[in-house]
């Protein structure tokens, strides 16, 4: 006889199914424990991360841009004029537009986050489903968030100036012609004589 | 004769049926702690539904697609600098009307950076939205499936413990039919006038009957005396 005792293992069938719908309940909560600190600041924080990783770069960007402008308007003899104030609001919207993408870029960072989590949760909901064991989904569940807190990579911003303007296009092309850039230099090669560290003094 | 006949048969009878409302009682109940048990989980499914609806009803978006909205046009409002940051090193010496064009110039690069932001805000605020559902509906489904699960193989458990209410009365059921064959017996053997306790039948004259097969009187009959 089976081990159900004379009924055909009914009784301990019925064990099972419910010690199973026990174990996946508690694997359950196990799971949303182990993510419970992806929460609203995580994500908040995966949005600063790029800000913080992002902005030094438009800023960078910007200084370059503004020194070229102001290189070009003072060549152009413009420095004093209704065009530099053109200019100027011309670059300040470009800025402020690049501080804005970056932002949003941010937000769609961390949404990105939120996919990331989600997913891992769901593989682990399916592997409780499968195998029923409650300890195995907790432990990988544990593994999976302590994974997921690591920091994603980002990638370079690209340039964020364009050359709205026939003067931000100088500026932005201005270093291309510049005699004081390493150029070939840089790399040991270029000119007989001229390394990277020699340069041009005026 | 006839009288043990009668009794041994409704004996039988009397413990047939009652092997039988012993197993259709334990049907029942097996029935019954299922249906309790799926009404259980389907009041969850219902439950979480209700939830997942409530959450995803066309007024309850709307509100969420503002908020989603005024978030990212919040973040690109914090996110840029209002004072002018390009201040070209001659600029200092400027006339006051260049001075001042700068001024309405940068005001009006950072209203358009503004209102882009802003336009763009309320285009990648959907996507927010929508991710949030997925997001949500994907919980939702997860739980669903599980409680869905946990129903499906409720009622597969079901099939064995009917099976088992199913023989519960077979001990009665079997002693019933006992009873009633050796009723049947006694009644055909009272019907030809035998009389086992008196034992004027000779040993020699006994047939052995197939248990599987129900005997016509005539046919007992026949075989009874056949060997005379």
């Amino acid at each position: 006889m089976c081990s159900g005792g004379g009924d055909g293992g009914a009784a301990q069938a019925r064990a099972d199914e419910q010690a199973r719908q026990a174990r996946v309940r508690e694997g359950m909560d196990k799971i949303n424990k182990n993510f419970y600190g992806f929460d609203e600041p995580f994500y908040r924080s995966r949005a600063k991360a790029y800000e913080d990783f992002a902005n030094p770069q438009l800023e960078e960007q910007y200084n370059k841009q503004e020194q070229n402008l102001a290189y070009n308007l003072a060549r152009s003899g413009l420095t004093s004029s209704s065009e530099a104030a053109r200019n100027a609001g011309e670059i300040q919207r470009q800025y402020n537009t690049g501080r804005a993408a970056i932002a949003a870029e941010g937000i769609n960072q961390s949404n990105a986050a939120r996919r990331a989590v989600e997913e891992n949760r769901a593989d682990l909901i399916a592997q409780l489903n499968a195998t029923g064991d409650a300890r195995a989904a907790a432990s990988g569940a544990l593994n999976r968030a302590n994974m997921l807190q690591q920091q994603m990579g980002f990638s370079p911003i690209g340039n964020l100036f364009q050359a709205t303007t026939g003067l931000l296009g100088n500026a932005a092309q201005a270093g291309y012609y510049d005699r004081n850039a390493p150029g070939l230099g840089a790399f040991g090669l270029g000119q007989p004589g001229r390394t990277s560290a020699s340069r041009v003094v005026n | 004769m006839a009288a043990v006949a009668l009794a041994m048969t409704a004996a039988g009878t009397y413990a047939q049926s009652r092997g039988a409302r012993q197993a259709e009682k334990a049907m029942s109940a097996a029935r019954n702690a299922e249906a309790a048990r799926q009404g259980k989980l389907r009041s969850e499914a219902d439950q979480l539904f209700n939830e997942s609806l409530g959450k995803q009803g066309a007024d309850v978006q709307k509100k969420r697609l503002a908020t989603e909205v005024e978030e990212r046009s919040a973040a690109s409002a914090a996110a840029q600098v209002a004072q002018p940051i390009a201040e070209f090193k001659t600029q200092g010496d400027a006339p006051k009307i260049v001075k001042d064009e700068s001024d309405v110039r940068v005001a009006a690069g950072n209203a358009r950076a503004l209102s882009d932001a802003n336009l763009a805000a309320n285009v990648q605020g959907f996507g927010d939205l929508q991710l949030g559902n997925a997001l949500l509906n994907s919980r939702y489904l997860q739980d669903q499936g599980n409680l869905s699960r946990f129903m499906s193989d409720s009622s597969n458990t079901l099939g064995w413990e009917l099976e088992a209410a199913a023989r519960r009365g077979d001990k009665a059921k079997a002693i019933g039919a006992g009873l009633q064959t050796a009723g049947s017996l006694f009644g055909m053997g009272a019907a030809m006038g035998v009389n086992p306790f008196a034992s004027t039948v000779a040993p020699s004259t006994l047939v052995t009957l197939p248990s599987s097969r129900l005997m016509d009187p005539n046919e007992y009959y026949r075989l009874l005396t056949a060997g005379r």
